[in-house]
């Protein structure tokens, strides 16, 4: 059900925004909650998002630039954006050439907040099984 | 293909009709009035108007290709010329001429590809939707303006008759909202030679739409849409899930609309007591990532590598949050 919620939000994002190609879902520390990929693992994807994500807000740290907004990677043939979503989460853009990134910005924002909500639904299911467990 | 120009039943307008009108209207005024500067359009897929004295000297979009990408996604242009030109001209911006004067394109055919993105640009944003637009009388950056620039009615007439033949299609595309899958038993032998159609098929994995091959391929985005229209009919291609974009009245309405069905999806996903929710997955100190839905470990990366370049301390989180 969340998975279905959350692959929900991600296909919605790639509609509205014309030339995302793959987004995905991971946690903080790099591993895949959920993905809307073609040809990229998502796995992969993940690690690196978790990794760019962490030395971005070292360097917005360090270079007083305030709270990190995105990661943004730009290639020859397109980019990826990573957004952290709370703390435990971050979610992965990747588009081609014709993806405007402002646009992207701006649009992501609400998708953001919408994950947010649909993963602190599911912490909530957990709190009382977890504690039992322990 | 289509039925000839001009043929359409007496009265009845086009539905494109609108939004060329309209571009057609912006495009006039800024042409008598010799505007050097842009248009902003927002909209669907919206796109910035480049204009030199009135006329049009580029546009860019996200809904087609730019010259750029037509360039050196076909292949046309090596990347490292490109950048070497790019480099190279960095002071005078005259790309154009530095491609040429390296022998990496004529001057005719570059003129004739610049002439042909500006035709496929203006005609995706006559097949979208404006929601709002700006005149801007500040010259905005463009890479590789079409020089000498050329009036609007040559490119409005170019659209429309574009328009009138995909709307003629006996199975019509969306260029920008139909996704194409290749249709099972489409192999190499049904298909005709040096068209292309094999490239087509190959990025024909029910995701993309025609303005997303051209991207891929380096071509415009009506061409490729004449051509996924002729393989839909040939039986190579099927649709897979059409884009689904909200109507464009403003920004704020915009987004409301786009997050109607996913809240949907939000709501149904509730909790309930006593259901069962995987935690989020957590990497253990000294463990191993288990691969997701059973993909093979490892690939190009090294895995081993990222886990350590994960772990607290090295370049990671700064907390360990929850």
């Amino acid at each position: 059900m969340i998975e279905d919620a959350l692959l929900a939000l991600l296909g919605a994002l790639r509609d509205r925004v014309v030339g995302i190609t793959d987004t995905a879902l991971a946690s903080r520390d790099g591993l895949i909650i959920t993905s809307d990929t073609a040809d990229i693992d998502p796995d992969n994807l993940a690690a690196l998002a978790a990794a760019s994500l962490g030395l971005a807000q070292r360097m917005s740290a360090e270079a007083g630039k305030g709270t990190l907004r995105e990661a943004t990677t730009r290639g020859s043939g397109g980019c990826v954006a990573v957004y952290a979503v709370g703390t435990s989460a971050l979610l992965v853009v990747v588009g081609d050439e014709g993806l405007d990134l402002g646009r992207l910005h701006r649009e992501s924002r609400p998708t953001v907040e919408a994950i947010e909500v649909v993963l602190k639904r599911g912490q909530s299911g957990l709190g009382g099984a977890g504690m039992a467990a322990s | 293909m289509g039925t000839p120009r001009g043929d359409r039943l007496a009265g009845e307008a086009p539905k494109w009709s609108g939004m060329l009108n309209r571009l057609s209207q912006v495009l006039t005024e800024c042409a008598t009035g010799k505007v050097s500067g842009v248009i902003r359009i927002a909209g669907e897929p919206g796109g910035t108007v480049h204009l030199a004295d009135g006329a049009v000297v580029a546009i860019d979009t996200p809904g087609a290709p730019g010259p750029e990408v037509l360039l050196l996604r076909s292949g046309r242009v090596p990347e490292p010329g490109w950048a070497a030109a790019f480099t190279a001209a960095a002071a005078s911006g005259e790309v154009g001429a530095e491609l040429v004067r390296r022998e990496l394109i004529g001057a005719g055919e570059l003129e004739a590809l610049l002439r042909m993105a500006l035709a496929d640009a203006m005609f995706v944003l006559a097949a979208g939707e404006l929601a709002e637009y700006e005149v801007d009388n500040t010259p905005g950056d463009c890479v590789l303006p079409l020089e000498p620039a050329i009036g609007p009615s040559w490119l409005l007439a170019e659209t429309s008759r574009r328009l009138a033949v995909l709307a003629s299609l006996p199975t019509p595309v969306e260029h920008d909202r139909d996704r194409w899958a290749s249709a099972r038993g489409a192999g190499p032998a049904g298909l005709a030679l040096g068209s292309g159609q094999e490239t087509i098929l190959a990025l024909a994995n029910g995701r993309r739409t025609a303005r997303d091959m051209a991207f891929a391929l380096g071509r415009g985005v009506y061409a490729v849409t004449l051509q996924l229209a002729q393989m839909h009919a040939d039986g190579l291609l099927v649709p897979g899930a059409r884009r689904v974009v909200p109507a464009q009245p403003s920004d704020s309405g915009h987004r409301q609309a786009g997050q109607d069905k996913a809240q949907d999806a939000v709501k149904s996903a509730d909790v309930t007591a006593g259901e069962q929710v995987p935690p989020l997955p957590r990497r253990r100190r000294g463990g191993t990532a288990q691969p997701r839905r059973g993909r093979p470990a490892g690939g190009p990366m090294d895995r081993a590598a990222l886990l350590r370049l994960l772990r607290p301390g090295a370049a990671g989180t700064d907390e360990d949050s929850m």
